[in-house]
């Protein structure tokens, strides 16, 4: 059974996707031809799997764009930037390139679906860990969507918005010191990675000959958006489990944990933060609902929301599994978790 | 084979998008604002989906496992399964109601900031402005468009507008701890895709407990008043007159975003 699977799996899956598209178009009619197959189907009426169908698949649709945005421009990334270029423009210094990468959040307007593959690239280009790290952290809270968005959701309050950006930077920065500190000269990728990038397959052969007779513009064009396609399924599968997961969260568990929050700040911060961690709430909008929480929750823990939510949440773990070592993204995790835990508990 | 594929879920996802954009149900998940994001989405699925059609003799780049591809899958096989929307009752439950909408400055913070004075006054110039506009109505009638303004300008100066006719179709929402004759009657806002949604509503008490059952819509004549609650004061409505209404079917209401 298993070796059939495996020597049919994708005749299977085709047979799948195109039955998925003949469903699609005559979904109803489909359905009621000649057998009744309706019976098989009466858990589509459950109201909580419908619920979950729709947050799952607006996290999706939602995510969908910037997912697509993230892997072109870390395709472009893979096909036109050399590894030389990259140090004309990052200073060597680490203590002039975190900072700086601070600033390159602010000029490259990404939200958290899109960070990952990007950071991947930057790395696989031999960008510095900790550079890419600092980077990976900050441009989800410091763009200038998210600024805009927290100052427009908290009724136009700079202090909620510039303490939210101050304590992402903090972060970031402490993080990509961490970095440097731990993880400078060992590797950050899986293997598998690597060696899918630089050796095995067709294509990459020729970005290796690439830099022997540099190929037109226009080759280099397809070969990048070519590229993207693997880029995107491979991206995109973590991404669909995270919201998936993320859809499950609200589902089952929903808000209404907030409400029974406990006067008790400590755990109303750890709450806080798992939730921002489960809901995997887009950057951009996590401020909308973090002033709703405002009447629910003090200063702390709304800032425990507004802080972690960007930088750590499920769907950017998963798709960080694809490619990063479990070793690094442990350290990420614990790091983030516990400087988000300490600072705010410390500051505010 | 796998190209082959590869092509099939390009297509597939390009083709869902452009079956929810044409027929409008994007709005049930998203944003309106968001979705020209969506349209690049698209064009982007299609271009991709072309290119790799022109390779499609060639191996596929970079093998991806079988599991890979279901997963990538699994918000068509979704859709396929869940076409029918769940009500917004139902899902305002795993929702969190915020009497208070975002706009709405908490005083006690405004106080604090004695500096950023001059800022504030700023950024509160458009509500002044259409707290008057409001005003000059005999009744203020919610719709889709005006629905988050009126909120934010009658839970900003609730004591200008007390007394004041409001007009409002929504559902009837009963979160936990509510008494039998307590309800809200409630819309769900969306700041970027349902994820993110929120109740916002009108905090309604009624001698006729029986009549409002959950999932069931109302248009609702009342007048402004502000209830006392746990959490605070909410904006509420006496009840005058109502009438029973069809679900809506876009049924959101959509929070500003820029």
């Amino acid at each position: 059974m298993l070796r059939f699977l495996r020597s049919f799996y994708v005749e299977i899956l085709l047979l799948f996707v195109f039955m998925s598209i003949l469903l699609f178009f005559n979904s109803s009619t489909y359905l009621s031809s000649d057998f009744d197959l309706r019976f098989l189907f009466t858990f589509t009426e459950n109201g909580k799997l419908q619920i979950l169908s729709t947050i799952f698949l607006s996290i999706f649709l939602e995510g969908l764009p910037f997912i697509l945005i993230g892997v072109f421009i870390s395709s472009f990334i893979h096909a036109f930037i050399n590894e030389n270029w990259i140090w004309k423009w990052v200073p060597r210094n680490p203590i002039l390139s975190i900072p700086a990468a601070i600033l390159l959040g602010f000029a490259l307007p990404i939200c958290e679906c899109g960070i990952v593959p990007i950071t991947k690239r930057l790395i696989e280009k031999k960008l510095p860990v900790y550079t890419a790290f600092t980077f990976l952290l900050a441009a989800p809270i410091i763009n200038p969507v998210t600024i805009l968005s927290t100052y427009l959701a908290f009724g136009g309050d700079w202090k909620i918005t510039s303490t939210r950006i101050l304590f992402g930077a903090g972060i970031a920065i402490t993080m990509g010191i961490l970095f440097y500190l731990f993880f400078r000269k060992s590797q950050i990728l899986h293997d598998n990675v690597l060696t899918s990038n630089h050796t095995s397959s067709n294509c990459c052969e020729c970005t290796d000959e690439n830099h022997h007779h540099s190929p037109s513009w226009k080759e280099k064009t397809n070969h990048a958006l070519y590229h993207s396609i693997f880029e995107f399924i491979n991206m995109g599968k973590f991404f669909v489990l995270g919201a998936f997961l993320a859809a499950c969260f609200q589902t089952f568990i929903g808000f209404s944990i907030i409400q029974s929050l406990s006067s008790h700040e400590w755990v109303a911060i750890l709450l806080m933060m798992a939730f921002a961690f489960g809901l995997s709430i887009c950057s951009s909008s996590d401020a909308f609902i973090a002033a709703s929480f405002r009447n629910v929750v003090g200063t702390a823990p709304l800032f425990a929301f507004l802080v972690y939510g960007p930088m750590m949440d499920l769907k950017n773990i998963l798709m960080m599994v694809g490619s990063f070592r479990a070793s690094i993204i442990w350290f990420f995790w614990g790091a983030t978790t516990l400087l988000t835990i300490v600072s705010i508990a410390l500051v505010l | 084979m796998a190209a082959i594929l590869r092509v099939c879920i390009l297509f597939s996802l390009a083709i869902l998008l452009t079956y929810l954009i044409l027929s409008r149900q994007l709005n049930y998940f998203i944003h309106p604002r968001i979705q020209y994001f969506s349209i690049f989405g698209f064009a982007a699925l299609i271009i991709l989906g072309i290119i790799q059609m022109k390779n499609i003799r060639h191996k596929a780049m970079h093998p991806i496992g079988i599991w890979g591809y279901i997963m990538i899958s699994l918000p068509i096989f979704f859709f396929v399964l869940f076409p029918s929307k769940p009500s917004d009752a139902n899902l305002a439950d795993q929702k969190v109601y915020t009497y208070i909408p975002p706009a709405q400055v908490d005083k006690k913070t405004k106080k604090d900031m004695d500096a950023t004075q001059l800022q504030e006054e700023d950024w509160e110039a458009p509500y002044k402005k259409q707290a008057a506009e409001f005003k000059k109505l005999p009744t203020i009638i919610l719709t889709k468009e005006n629905f988050i303004d009126v909120t934010n300008v009658l839970a900003m100066y609730p004591e200008d507008f007390k007394g004041k006719k409001v007009r409002m179709v929504g559902f009837v929402y009963r979160e936990e701890g509510f008494e039998e004759n307590q309800f809200v009657i409630a819309r769900l806002s969306m700041a970027c895709c349902v994820a993110d949604a929120g109740v916002v509503g009108f905090f309604v008490e009624t001698k006729r407990p029986k009549v409002f059952q959950k999932d069931q819509w109302y248009q609702i004549d009342g007048t402004f008043e502000m209830k006392k609650r746990e959490t605070g004061e909410v904006p509420g409505l006496k009840i005058e007159q109502y009438k029973r209404v069809p679900a809506l079917k876009d049924s959101y209401v959509y929070q500003k975003l820029y």
